[in-house]
């Protein structure tokens, strides 16, 4: 999904650039809002989000996060979903919706967006080893035991 | 070199100059102070195209309608410009310097 990260650690800010190819290009921002005290995003004239901008940066992001640039910091719905294993169609019914889920840090027209270390920590909340159920894997490998037999 | 800031350190221009910071003359109300612009503000300001000129504007106008003092040492002040409406947080490191830590336009 992106990136490019602008980091000031002196004071404490960080700048997510979805769209790396607009760095250093004048004037693409055609609206800023803040959404939070500590969070300003960026639009496009289009009204889509091009950047992220945190004015408590290590509040939101974790230090390794921070020092690794170039991985993906912010997660859509397809992202998200996917981090979770579950359908598109799915997530919201059985993730998003959910209380225990984190808020997301926007909500826009186009869709909303999480922190990937806080979908990574809800992912890890749900790993419980299930005593009532058979892995998911292990039942596919009954049932291709069973058709294999004559 | 100029007077000393919160921590009774000296604020060395000069650093600011070697490592790409902008330093320019300026108002804070009516008060002189010195206006340093770091790489990052920089970069928020390219995209986000807010002249230099803008902020120092914002920074000028009379005290009453500057923000609130914000937590941990920040201060925000928002104003109109010819351009419209920007936002300026910035840090005061020496009475009379004024770090700009970023900007960005307000929506009407």
């Amino acid at each position: 999904m992106l990136s490019y990260v602008d980091i000031d650690r002196e004071h404490d800010l960080a700048y997510i650039l979805l769209r790396p190819e607009l760095r250093g290009r004048r004037g693409v921002v055609a609206r800023s809002i803040r959404v939070a005290d500590d969070i300003v995003l960026d639009l496009d004239e289009s009204g889509r989000l091009i950047g992220i901008e945190l004015l408590n940066a290590s509040a939101r992001l974790d230090v390794d996060e921070l020092k690794t640039a170039s991985r993906e910091i912010i997660v859509g719905v397809k992202e998200a979903a996917e981090m979770l294993g579950v359908e598109k169609s799915n997530f919201v019914r059985d993730h998003a919706s959910k209380p225990d889920f984190p808020a997301p840090i926007a909500e826009l027209a186009s869709g909303r967006f999480w922190l990937r270390s806080a979908i990574e920590q809800y992912a890890e909340s749900k790993k419980k080893p299930s005593t009532t159920r058979l892995p998911e894997e292990g039942t596919r490998r009954q049932r291709a035991h069973r058709r294999a037999r004559p | 070199m100029t007077g000393p800031g919160d921590a009774g350190e000296p604020v060395d221009l000069d650093r600011y100059r070697k490592t790409g910071h902008l330093v320019l003359e300026g108002k804070l109300g009516d008060e002189p102070v010195i206006v340093v612009m770091t790489p990052y503000t920089q970069g928020r300001m390219t995209l986000r195209d807010v002249e230099a000129t803008e902020v120092l504007e914002v920074l000028a106008k009379p005290r009453s309608t500057r923000g609130t003092g914000r937590p941990s040492g920040r201060y925000e002040v928002a104003g109109a410009t010819d351009r419209g409406r920007i936002r300026v947080v910035y840090e005061r490191p020496a009475r009379d310097v004024v770090v700009v830590i970023t900007v960005y336009p307000e929506s009407e």
